[in-house]
């Protein structure tokens, strides 16, 4: 019962200013399924759910009375969400033909994954990884080192 | 083809910038009951990337990155997202984040889609909600409260 079936033991809630839209993206871009849509007498969404791979993740209406903000309202985020799919490929092709915002292209990076970026349409990043090898502490440190180096190097204003 | 999941982890895993991130290690392992299973550092000390683990679950962690996009909560005028945590003992939970000086935002309650959960802030403004599960409370259900009493 404690987590609940379906559940991992952490979920990330986000909120947006039109989550209807936003499920209707997770689900047809990112591969999601919607389990459950709780709405008030009013027909707004109050709470809902989509699943992935047996983990859910929760969504509800942005309210700036409770201090919550879809990023569309915001000048940065202060959390990604990270989502372990089981062929990456395919994901990323799927996620590229309905026309997805990729903010990183499709790659094999250093910290042994394969992975992509891409932003819903309320701007939250969600990185897909297919985990394919476990690099060591020692090459994961020196690979960071060369990305900060290239950070440093980079002409600023760019993103 | 890809491996497994990586020991300690979930699939879906919030991914939490902060301005002092090893402040905000050391606070999720002491109030929180996490335990540190990974840390990389940049080699001007900034956290690259980290992860703290509870139960098996895992949340990662890394310092703001503000040309990426990427900052503390205290950067921005309200949240977009926070982070749902499933324990087994929510009071002994929220007990242990008390004494070691969270900010409770809401005090332990049973919730009528069947949870009990308290609420707290980590030092940077980070939301926390723990719950444990302590009835199975069908969707109908849920929706009826809704409309019964606007509760929330």
């Amino acid at each position: 019962m404690n987590p609940p079936a379906g559940s991992q033991r952490i979920v990330p809630y986000l909120y947006y200013d039109d989550p209807r839209a936003a499920l209707e993206h997770l689900c047809g871009v990112f591969g999601f399924e919607q389990t459950m849509l709780l709405e008030w007498p009013d027909g707004g969404l109050a709470h809902a759910e989509v699943s992935l791979g047996g983990e859910r993740v929760l969504i509800g209406a942005a309210d700036a009375r409770f201090g919550l903000a879809s990023p569309a309202r915001l000048d940065g985020l202060h959390a990604v969400i990270c989502v372990y799919v089981d062929d990456i490929d395919a994901h990323h092709a799927h996620a590229l033909s309905c026309g997805a915002e990729i903010a990183q292209p499709l790659a094999d990076v250093f910290y042994g994954a394969r992975a992509y970026s891409a932003r819903d349409p309320e701007g939250n990043v969600w990185t897909f990884r297919e985990h394919r090898r476990d690099p060591t502490h020692e090459e994961l440190t020196a690979a960071l080192a060369q990305l900060y180096a290239m950070q440093q190097d980079a002409p600023s204003g760019g993103e | 083809m890809g491996l497994p999941l990586p020991p300690d982890t979930q699939r879906i895993v919030p991914a939490l910038s902060y301005d002092d991130a090893a402040a905000a290690i050391e606070f999720l392992c002491r109030a929180f009951g996490f335990t540190e299973t990974y840390r990389l550092e940049m080699p001007d000390g900034a956290i690259g990337h980290a992860e703290v683990a509870l139960l098996g679950n895992s949340v990662m962690l890394a310092s703001a990155y503000p040309e990426g996009g990427l900052g503390g909560p205290r950067d921005l005028p309200h949240l977009h997202s926070f982070v749902t945590v499933y324990v087994d003992d929510v009071n002994a939970h929220y007990a242990r984040a008390v004494a070691e000086g969270a900010t409770i935002t809401e005090e332990p309650a049973d919730q009528f889609y069947g949870d009990r959960v308290y609420r707290a802030l980590d030092p940077e403004g980070h939301r926390w909600s723990f719950h444990e599960r302590i009835r199975e409370v069908s969707e109908a259900e849920m929706q009826a409260a809704l409309e019964g009493d606007g509760a929330e």
